[in-house]
């Protein structure tokens, strides 16, 4: 599995909260739906990075303004890691591609056309592969 | 030598300076981590991943430089012979017009520099980039520390016709 980063919110078992802006995605802004709800492969999807470092500003948490100057993310917020394989297009997870598009962003794709509830199934399914990371 | 001219700022960068400077205006009032100041940072993604490395540099350092409007100044610390060397640079970058480079000079050194000092010398570059916007919260925040000197005079807001922007009516 391809090694990836998403700052995400984080639930008292220490895993990503699952909705729309955490572990999750948001219709018409994130990825696009067809007539019959579902989603259309284009390489749009979940936003991801290969270092939490190279991820919007306005979303590192602010405790890491050490590492990352002008760090300005809530505080409520955690940098996740995903997997230790290479960042390149390929498998993620199950029904899931990623899909670079530069060297520091890529994004969490269905493999092939789903519903809607099938994408957002096959994203929380990963739930438990997600672990903080802030090195 | 031609003139310097102001940084080129995509439709992009500017929205993603905009989000910044919101995020600022939250977090002074104290609303940083809102649902208003998610919904900025949802705005902020797009044109983050459509940014130069030099853009992200930029935005980087600026969401810095923002923190310094609201936080405790620095203790001064006494002048060095590499603080001199960098205020000579700084003043060279300035003249030349390389922002990237005075905006990061200015951080280097600005711990050995009066904090009204340096809140100006931010306002001054980025007015000279090209942000009239972002500028005016630094020339508002060096009023604010009542620095009094001829540079302070000269470089004032309402000296340079500034004050109708909506961050210096705040």
């Amino acid at each position: 599995m391809p090694r990836v980063f998403r700052i995400m919110k984080k639930e008292p078992d220490g895993l990503p909260t699952v909705g729309p802006t955490s572990l999750g995605v948001r219709p018409g802004v994130d990825i696009e739906l067809d007539v019959g709800n579902n989603v259309i492969v284009n390489r749009k999807g979940m936003s991801v990075a290969p270092n939490w470092r190279d991820i919007n500003v306005s979303r590192i948490p602010r405790r890491l303004r050490s590492i990352v100057l002008g760090a300005r993310g809530s505080k409520g917020s955690t940098c996740f890691r995903f997997g230790d394989g290479p960042f390149q297009q390929g498998p993620f997870a199950n029904g899931l591609t990623l899909e670079p598009d530069s060297a520091v962003h890529a994004n969490v794709s269905p493999a092939a056309v789903a519903p809607l509830a099938t994408y957002e199934t096959d994203l929380a399914a990963t739930r438990q592969n997600w672990q903080e990371d802030e090195t | 030598m031609t003139a310097p001219q102001p940084l080129p700022m995509t439709a992009d960068f500017l929205a993603m300076v905009q989000g910044i400077r919101e995020l600022h205006h939250l977090a002074v009032a104290g609303n940083d981590d809102s649902p208003e100041a998610d919904v900025i940072r949802d705005g902020t993604d797009k044109p983050w991943e459509a940014l130069s490395e030099a853009e992200r540099n930029r935005v980087r350092g600026l969401s810095e430089d923002l923190y310094s409007l609201v936080e405790p100044p620095q203790e001064r610390q006494p002048t060095t012979a590499e603080a001199e060397a960098n205020f000579k640079y700084l003043s060279e970058a300035m003249e030349h017009g390389e922002w990237d480079k005075s905006l990061e000079l200015l951080r280097q050194c600005q711990m050995h520099l009066d904090p009204a000092q340096v809140s100006q010398l931010r306002g001054k570059i980025w007015l000279d980039a090209g942000d009239r916007e972002t500028a005016s919260l630094f020339f508002k925040h060096a009023v604010e520390l009542d620095a009094a000197d001829e540079l302070h005079s000269a470089l004032s807001p309402h000296s340079l016709g500034i004050t109708d922007t909506p961050a210096f009516r705040k």
